[in-house]
């Protein structure tokens, strides 16, 4: 059994952005939070659809320079803050 | 009608009965006391303001009172109530006019939610509006209270109001407190500023509050549009440095440093997005006043349309 | 002199307040003091009647409105957040008081202004269900033991949890009056009839007949009236809504009889129709009369809580009136514990109020 992250469906997000400087909003909690270009990115594919970490990892080191063996240590880092501050949560798939 | 056209004795009349009605800005006011310092504070500070007509309505009803029982004879003391309930502890009666000041933030900063409320000081020229958020002890209300003699015109020193619905902000300007050292500072650079008494031992230190020019309060209705977001630090000793600062991080801490940007949702995020869009960030750090009036008016005179 | 303009909006709900300049001032003055604010600017909104306000107070009621609705999303992300904390354990949770008008879309929250959660367990998981929640963020603020004492085993409640982030409130209850209270209700028979809340599994709320005794027995206990009209107002709206299901009259004077209720529905009962002209269908008068307590002491009740009622507010100060609360500020202990023991503590509660710290603590 392999495990999905999803943004949680209560979460209601809006963004503003300039370059690679993100802000994300959340309309339920009343939240506002900066992001950088990394977490935007990691936000973006889980609005999309829920994903599995492997799946997070290649897109990362895919489109951008962080190196295959970094990427999936870094997506759990970005996963855990998502978690920790309620915008993500993991599903059983 | 202005304050000044009143006889001070009229002012000390309403002051104490049914309360002094002031219109500063978008917001009315009813004053009511019966300490001294009240009377004297408004006399000397607010003759230019102008008086509410007779059946204005009045936003916010103020009442600086005197303790109860034993505290209104010995050791007198201040008390701000609205709606009737004391909002803060008691202060000695010394501090009676720095707390009506006080108070009068408070009552918009607590209930004006037609505006997203920014604290920071906010002044304007040429119709462009420069936002200083800063937290205690940066400066902002010195550095304010020098713009605003050198060209700037104040359009508030506590309380930025930004309209909902066009991000423009509306004037607020009320006296400028200063703290300390400031005060010396301001009569050095300002010459013939009026100051209320200073107040010493409030929690802040020694406050006073600097009378705003005459020609601010004539245009008092006149809105400006945000145009640039600096965070001023005052660091002794140094050379005037302004450094570009990104703006995501300038929006974090301008909804920090609101007072209801929390209460606003949705209405909030997207009000202060569009402030931040229009305008550039900057982190200022800076000693001397004389080079702060030099940066400022390069940014005005070298602005891109 | 005494303008009670504030009750006057509710006793003729259909008929838009047509106020100049200070009796606006008033008003709001008023409503903000009784916490109404939000409510008076709802009905206002929902009546279609904010573009026949004067533009400037209308600016407040908007204000006011703002308020309240930000805080409804924010009341819906805390419940989402205590759901989540509580999912291990395997009890139901009951939401009662404003969040529980909110979740369930009762009336009753339209422009409500909230201060804590208000949330109800069975007994016997009281200590694990404040485990959960203190593994998720929230903790006691209270360090005094003597509140502590006071909290646990004279009220009905665990001392208030904070969450350390947000700052937000937690009651958490095992039933809806102390225990050493004349009106004591087990929390088991509530417990029987709890009403699921559809879409959040695990959440749920009190059955109409005892969400409106609880809002009676909790308006005559708690002695403290900042909120008493509000609380009258829930109450109509709350008979208002449920009085569409057919068997709801009857159900309630039965469940206020099984459950020993009858004297605080009564009072209740009395002030809605005194107040707002609301009363009961008349086939249910009777029965309801006989609730009432002995013609003396129902006399004094009435005439101290139509005092206590009227909105804090130097509007409407009479001489009467904080005597009348302060009355009903002791009365409400002593129905709550030993009389021998109130006094005591109220001198002890006297003294907490002259330090602010402690003061941001104790009972609230």
């Amino acid at each position: 059994m392999s495990v999905e992250y999803q943004v949680r469906p209560v979460v209601q997000l809006h963004w503003a952005s300039w370059d690679d400087d993100y802000v994300v909003f959340d309309e339920t909690s009343g939240q506002t939070h900066q992001l950088d270009a990394v977490r935007a990115y990691v936000l973006d594919l889980l609005i999309e659809a829920p994903r599995l970490i492997p799946y997070l990892a290649g897109a990362l080191s895919q489109s951008t320079s962080v190196p295959a063996s970094e990427a999936a240590e870094l997506i759990e880092v970005v996963i855990n803050d998502f978690q920790t501050i309620g915008l993500v949560e993991a599903i059983a798939s | 009608m202005i304050l000044s056209e009143l006889a001070v004795a009229s002012v000390k009349q309403q002051l104490r009965s049914d309360g002094l009605k002031l219109q500063i800005g978008p917001f009315t006011y009813r004053l009511i006391s019966a300490i001294d310092a009240i009377t004297e504070g408004l006399v000397k500070l607010y003759s230019d303001y102008p008086l509410a007509p007779a059946n204005s309505f009045i936003d916010y009803p103020i009442t600086i009172s005197r303790g109860s029982g034993l505290h209104r004879w010995t050791r007198r003391q201040a008390i701000f109530e609205f709606d009737g309930k004391a909002v803060f502890i008691p202060l000695p009666e010394s501090h009676a006019f720095p707390l009506l000041e006080w108070s009068m933030n408070w009552c918009v900063s607590m209930h004006a939610h037609h505006y997203l409320i920014l604290h920071s000081a906010v002044i304007e020229r040429e119709g462009c509006a420069v936002i200083m958020p800063a937290p205690p002890g940066s400066g902002k209300s010195t550095l304010c209270a020098g713009l605003v003699h050198r060209g700037w015109r104040l359009l508030s020193d506590e309380l930025a109001l930004i309209s909902l619905t066009d991000a423009s902000i509306t004037p607020f300007g009320r006296p400028i407190s200063l703290k300390n050292q400031s005060i010396d500072i301001i009569r050095d650079f300002v010459p013939g500023s009026v100051f209320s008494r200073v107040v010493h031992d409030t929690s802040k230190g020694s406050v006073a509050l600097l009378k705003v020019p005459s020609e601010h309060l004539l245009r008092i209705h006149e809105t400006a549009k945000p145009r640039w977001i600096i965070f001023p630090k005052y660091v002794a000793g140094s050379a005037p440095q302004l450094t570009p600062r990104s703006r995501a991080n300038s929006m974090l801490e301008l909804g920090r440093n609101s007072f209801n940007y929390m209460v606003l949702g949705r209405t909030g995020f997207e009000v202060l997005t569009r402030v931040v869009d229009a305008s550039e960030c900057f982190d200022f750090q800076y000693s001397q006043l004389e080079d702060a009036v030099k940066v400022f008016d390069d940014l005005v005179s070298q602005r891109q349309a | 002199m005494s303008r009670d303009l504030l009750t006057a909006v509710w006793a003729r709900p259909d008929q838009q307040p047509l106020l100049g300049s200070r009796d606006w001032e008033v008003l709001l003055g008023q409503a903000r003091r009784a916490h109404l604010l939000g409510r008076l600017a709802a009905q206002h909104r929902d009546k279609g009647w904010l573009l026949g306000v004067l533009v400037k107070p209308r600016l407040h009621l908007e204000s006011g409105l703002r308020l309240a609705d930000r805080q409804q999303h924010e009341v819906r992300w805390e419940v989402d957040c205590i759901v989540r904390a509580l999912k291990r354990l395997a009890t139901p949770v009951v939401l009662l008081k404003g969040a529980a008008y909110l979740m369930a879309d009762l009336p009753a929250a339209r422009g409500r202004l909230f201060s804590d959660i208000d949330i109800l367990v069975p007994r016997q998981s009281i200590e694990s269900a404040e485990g959960e929640l203190f593994a998720a963020g929230w903790i006691s603020d209270e360090r005094d033991p003597y509140n502590q004492r006071y909290y646990r085993q004279w009220m009905h409640e665990v001392p208030p949890l904070r969450h350390v982030q947000r700052n937000t409130y937690i009651d958490l209850h095992h039933t809806i009056t102390p225990p050493t209270s004349r009106f004591k209700v087990d929390g088991k028979r509530l417990l029987d009839r709890i009403v699921p809340l559809p879409g959040y599994p695990g959440l749920f709320v009190l059955a109409p007949a005892d969400m409106v005794l609880h809002s009676a027995v909790h308006l005559f206990q708690e002695g403290e009236f900042d909120h008493g009209l509000r609380d009258l107002l829930d109450l109509k709206d709350l008979l208002h809504h449920f009085s569409q299901e057919a068997d709801f009259w009857p159900n309630l004077l039965d469940r206020a009889t099984e459950l020993g209720l009858q004297i605080p529905l009564f009072h209740a009962l009395f002030h809605i129709q005194r107040l707002f002209g609301y009363a009961p269908p008349p086939q249910w008068a009777a029965r309801i009369a006989a609730f009432a307590p002995p013609a003396p002491l129902r006399l004094l009740m009435a005439w101290l809580l139509g005092l206590a009622l009227r909105p804090d507010h130097p509007s409407c100060d009479i001489r009467w009136t904080g005597l009348a609360r302060w009355l009903l500020y002791v009365r409400s202990h002593a129905l709550r514990m030993p009389l021998h023991l109130v006094i005591p503590h109220l001198i002890r509660k006297a003294w907490m109020r002259q330090f602010p710290e402690k003061a941001a603590t104790a009972a609230k």
